[in-house]
């Protein structure tokens, strides 16, 4: 007896349900929320070409402004959308190199407060869309560039996003 | 003899005022499209995932609507052939645009109180204003061109 055809293949409704829940799972996966960022871990790893730098307990790497004063992040608006900051609700934990003594928040007026490590206000970068992306490094935006920041606090100064630098 | 009378309906124009709101509508849609379009570049959407894509896409809607709109579809052969909307063509366009601007009203929002695809939108600033005031606008015109459309097909 043929097999039902129409109980093979999924109708096209199935698809586009199928395709959107794909596309809502991937982009939530994919773009960066620091909205209801729970209790953050910074630590550090190794992303290609970069040393190691700070990242997230996720392996986001984590980003300094250049363009702000000490403690004091001046990224807001398209900027903040762009450059999302690593906030934390509750005091941020240490690990892999990164040094808690390092560590403050800063408030926020449009979300959670923001981790400052030896006097930068971290954030992140939209265009990494994972572990091991460094995409932001070098890179300037909004004015000023933006670099990955070592255990010690200092600007990484290798590596760039363009291949220059 | 009286001579038969060529079928007008087809290229009846309509009336000013609605005219006038289809195409204050269309210019609003291409301002609608130039703000996605600045964000996309300028302000660099164009790196966020999933976001960045919809902005162009946005951006690409929004001037098809807006030509579809400007354009005299009613007196296009192949657009009066089109059952049902060949009738009225205008009216759906305009229908599909209201649906479009509210589409992209909503995921404005849902951006700013949460997050859409991931991504979270910070603050209300001057671009976002200027986007909201032109999608809000453009859904009144279109509106208001629709309710202007349905007395006309009403009136005998």
């Amino acid at each position: 007896m043929a097999p039902d055809i129409a109980r093979i293949v999924p109708s096209p409704r199935r698809w586009c349900a199928v395709a959107a829940a794909v596309l809502l799972a991937s982009g939530c996966a994919l773009a960066t929320n620091s909205q209801s960022p729970g209790r953050q871990q910074i630590t550090s790893a190794a992303p290609a070409g970069l040393g190691r730098v700070l990242v997230d307990d996720h392996g986001r790497t984590l980003y300094l402004f250049a363009a702000d004063p000490p403690n004091l992040s001046t990224c807001f608006g398209a900027c903040a959308s762009l450059w999302p900051p690593v906030t934390t609700q509750g005091r941020p934990t240490a690990a892999g190199g990164a040094r808690p003594g390092m560590m403050i928040t800063i408030g926020r007026s449009d979300g959670p407060p923001q981790i400052v490590y030896a006097g930068h206000p971290l954030y992140y970068y939209q265009g990494d869309t994972g572990p091991g992306d460094a995409k932001g490094q070098g890179i300037t935006q909004f004015g000023a560039p933006w670099f990955a920041i070592t255990t010690q606090g200092q600007i990484q100064a290798t590596g760039s996003a363009h291949g220059g630098f | 003899m009286a001579a038969s009378s060529p079928d007008l309906t087809a290229s009846v124009s309509a009336p000013l005022p609605a005219a006038l709101l289809r195409y204050l509508a269309a210019l609003l849609l291409f301002g609608v499209g130039a703000v996605h379009l600045y964000e996309y570049f300028a302000d660099h959407y164009r790196v966020i995932p999933v976001i960045g894509n919809l902005f162009l896409a946005n951006f690409a809607g929004s001037v098809a609507l807006g030509l579809a709109l400007a354009a005299p579809l009613g007196s296009l052969r192949l657009v009066r052939s089109l059952p049902l909307v060949g009738r009225a063509p205008h009216a759906f366009v305009a229908l599909g645009g209201i649906g479009f601007l509210l589409g992209t009203i909503i995921g404005l929002i849902i951006s700013e109180q949460a997050t859409l695809f991931g991504f979270h939108e910070y603050g209300y600033r001057a671009t976002v204003w200027l986007a909201l005031g032109l999608e809000s606008a453009a859904v009144v015109v279109l509106a208001g061109f629709l309710a202007l459309e349905g007395r006309r097909a009403r009136t005998p």
